[in-house]
């Protein structure tokens, strides 16, 4: 493919983070790795020694793995929800965040599951989830619904990457290896900027943005339902569908935010990921923030007013601040008015401000997925009875604290990855820019 | 320094500072200050037991400690074992529940007596964080209570007979004795007496209780607590009650049963037809991609 001048800029500076790694690099790499062995060494624990090296017992039956998975799957959504509809928008200021929002999607939409396996006792019998699939079941919604999705996500980012994959493969000026100019080769599937293969892509890219979209809600709304579906307080309500699609897409925004300011930190790409894009971002983010915050005050309210016994047992939980009532009060601050506020005062509105809010935001919606999912296990529907105390009350041990941030350390090790894989802004992209 | 550059140093230190928050994330939770070891109550262990059929007994051990009335102690370990004058043997170990009783079977064979043929049971719990340790024991003679019935008439009727096991088979006279049938949730009695000079005790089985589907029901003859032998019971299952019929199965679709409603069945076909439909037209125009010239479809 010819290089217009803008291409050729952005591939003399994107250069070095693709052709090979640096030692600031390698020496993060190794660092993830602490995490990540740590984790293995967990795993084996719990492999050997099975769940009773977790906090989980027969009454709280989920715990740190599920909120992962939720929150993983969540912000998944950035790729998903946000690129898919920029690119229909036709928004020019998505281009060079595309990129990020697409590997968020498909790496998140990797480890999430994995905390499901974690979480099952008997791996063995995984694969009955298929062959004694029941269609009534919400998990098996969920178990299609994901794979679908994940394929789905793969595509999404193969078909915006064919372009640049063609580039990479013949720009004679970087400095690659054998195999990975093969590689490339393999990937790029011939493409020569034909008229013709520019029409097929962006059909292609169309019909997918027009497909991820719907399916992205309906990921996130199966989600919902494993838990809305069941008759437990706290968890059986009707706008726990959308509710939890608002708050991925919202948690998607946020990981998304940081992303970008790492990789603008790191890469020093302030020209490609400028401030606007932070600003964009962030009336996006405080927009859901307000939808966010409505939603959740509706979903409290209507169980606080019923006050039927059991929920009314889940929310004097969440209000008493010797229980969940810290934790409540973080989520609900740093999650919802934080964004609102940063945002909201236009002095504040700088990629630096604008990232530490997305950074709490995440930890704030981290929070709510635990917030949902432990303090309704701890009181279920039917009196307790016949069990320990500790079967009641759910803390998690430090196998589940080691998967958790193992799964951590395994998301930032992927994007590193990817970020020496493939140009962190879509090349190609930036020459539609000049057409558009 | 101008004050763009000193806000935005402000922030790169914000952000170290959130880093090490991050890093230094509190673990949910967890008790973060340690309570002071209250100082160990004193337990009342009891041990009872109940002779089953001859060849069994449950032994029951109960763990109390005295805090506003006594309370059980649920969730401890307490251990089971039969001693003679030579010899402790551990029979196992089994832990309270919520009412404080933990409970065990053993079989008689794998008993050892005492000279005097006596059993001498011991339970002991060893404590634990907040209860310190106790122990209980139980000396009891071996005894049987046997279960036969028939039908008289149209009356069934049920004999128990109480005796001590032995080459002389003696009788236990004299004794008070309960006719159960076994429910669901608990035993409902259905008859009681006294046994007389032979040990045997005649008592009638209404014949209008519910059985299962073949009309079985399982009676349990017992005598509680007598100061020699502890409870003594046995088991006999007859065919005498109502039989019940057997719930139907019609294998509907429903949320329940083993099909899928056919509008679920049909709103996944659908979904999945669409989504898998498109990601296969998007392959094969990928596949497609590889000649420039070929327009695709």
């Amino acid at each position: 493919m010819n290089l217009n001048q803008k291409q050729s800029e952005a591939l003399k500076k994107f250069a070095p983070q693709i052709e090979s790694f640096s030692r600031p690099a390698l020496v993060w790499v190794y660092f993830l790795l602490i995490p990540m062995a740590l984790a293995a060494y967990a795993l084996y624990i719990q492999v050997v020694d099975g769940h009773i090296v977790t906090g989980m017992r027969d009454n709280v039956v989920w715990g740190l793995y599920i909120a992962n998975f939720i929150f993983f799957i969540g912000i998944s959504y950035a790729g998903a929800v946000i690129s898919g509809i920029l690119h229909l928008l036709n928004v020019e200021w998505r281009k060079p965040i595309i990129r990020v929002a697409e590997l968020i999607t498909v790496i998140a939409t990797i480890i999430g599951p994995i905390y499901i396996l974690l979480c099952v006792g008997r791996l063995d019998r995984l694969h009955h989830l298929v062959i004694y699939a029941r269609l009534q079941s919400p998990i098996t919604w969920d178990v299609f619904a994901i794979s679908t999705y994940l394929f789905g996500g793969l595509l999404f980012l193969y078909l915006a990457s064919i372009k640049d994959f063609a580039i990479y493969r013949d720009a004679t000026e970087l400095k690659l290896q054998g195999w990975r100019r093969r590689l490339y080769a393999a990937l790029a599937l011939n493409y020569q900027d034909t008229p013709e293969q520019k029409k097929s892509i962006a059909v292609s890219m169309n019909l997918l943005s027009i497909m991820i979209i719907p399916l992205a809600i309906i990921v996130h709304s199966v989600l919902s339902w494993i838990f809305g579906m069941t008759m437990r307080p706290g968890w059986h309500s009707t706008i726990f569908g959308p509710y939890f699609v608002l708050a991925a897409i919202y948690s998607g925004t946020g990981v998304l935010i940081i992303a970008m300011w790492i990789f603008r930190k790191v890469y020093k790409l302030t020209d490609y990921l400028q401030d606007k894009h932070f600003i964009n971002l962030s009336y996006i983010m405080m927009t859901l923030a307000a939808a966010y915050g409505y939603f959740t005050f509706s979903e409290y309210l209507t169980d606080w007013y019923s006050l039927e016994k059991w929920n009314g047992e889940v929310i004097a939980k969440l209000f008493d601040l010797k229980e969940y009532g810290w934790w409540f009060l973080f989520a609900n601050i740093a999650g919802i008015l934080l964004p609102i506020l940063v945002v909201a005062v236009p002095k504040l509105r700088q990629p630096n401000i604008i990232t530490i809010a997305a950074s709490l935001m995440v930890i704030a919606m981290w929070v709510k997925r635990y917030l949902i999912v432990v303090p309704t296990l701890e009181s279920p529907l039917f009196p307790i009875q016949d069990t320990r105390t500790e079967f009641v009350h759910y803390s998690p041990t430090w196998v589940e604290w080691a998967l958790t941030l193992g799964g951590i350390a395994t998301f930032l090790l992927l994007f590193t990855l990817a970020s020496k894989f493939m140009t962190i802004v879509s090349v190609s992209e930036l020459e539609s820019e000049k057409h558009a | 320094m101008s004050l763009k550059d000193k806000i935005r140093k402000l922030t790169d230190l914000i952000f170290l500072g959130l880093g090490l928050v991050l890093c230094c994330f509190p673990v949910l939770g967890q008790d973060d200050q340690k309570e002071k070891a209250p100082e160990k109550a004193k337990p009342r262990i009891g041990l009872v037991s109940t002779q089953i059929n001859g060849d069994s007994i449950v032994l029951e051990a109960s763990v109390k400690v005295k805090s506003d009335g006594w309370q059980p102690v649920d969730f401890v370990s307490v251990k089971f074992n039969v001693s003679n004058d030579s010899i402790t043997l551990p029979l196992g170990t089994a832990l309270t529940d919520e009412k404080g009783v933990a409970s065990i079977k053993v079989g008689v064979k794998q008993l050892i007596t005492g000279e005097d043929g006596l059993w001498m049971f011991g339970s002991v719990f060893e404590g634990n964080e907040t209860v310190g340790e106790g122990e209980a024991e139980l000396i009891i003679k071996a005894a049987e209570m046997t279960l036969s019935g028939e039908k008289q008439d149209t009356i069934y009727n049920v004999t128990l007979r109480l005796l001590i096991p032995g080459m002389d088979n003696l009788p236990i006279k004299d004794t008070e004795v309960g006719l159960y049938v076994k429910r669901h949730f608990s035993n409902l009695k259905i008859g009681e007496g006294t046994t007389d000079e032979n040990g045997e005790v005649t008592i009638e089985c209404p014949e209008d209780i519910p059985g299962d589907i073949h009309g079985n029901i399982v009676l349990i003859g017992k005598a509680e607590d007598l100061e020699e032998y502890g409870s003594v019971a046995a088991f006999m299952q007859k065919p005498w009650g109502i039989p019940l019929p057997e719930a139907e199965h019609r294998v509907t679709r429903a949320l329940w049963s083993h099909s899928p409603p056919l509008w679920m069945v049909i709103v996944f076909a659908i979904l999945m037809t669409t989504v898998w439909g498109h990601y296969f037209v998007i392959i094969y125009k990928l596949i497609k991609l590889r000649n420039p010239k070929i327009q695709n479809p």
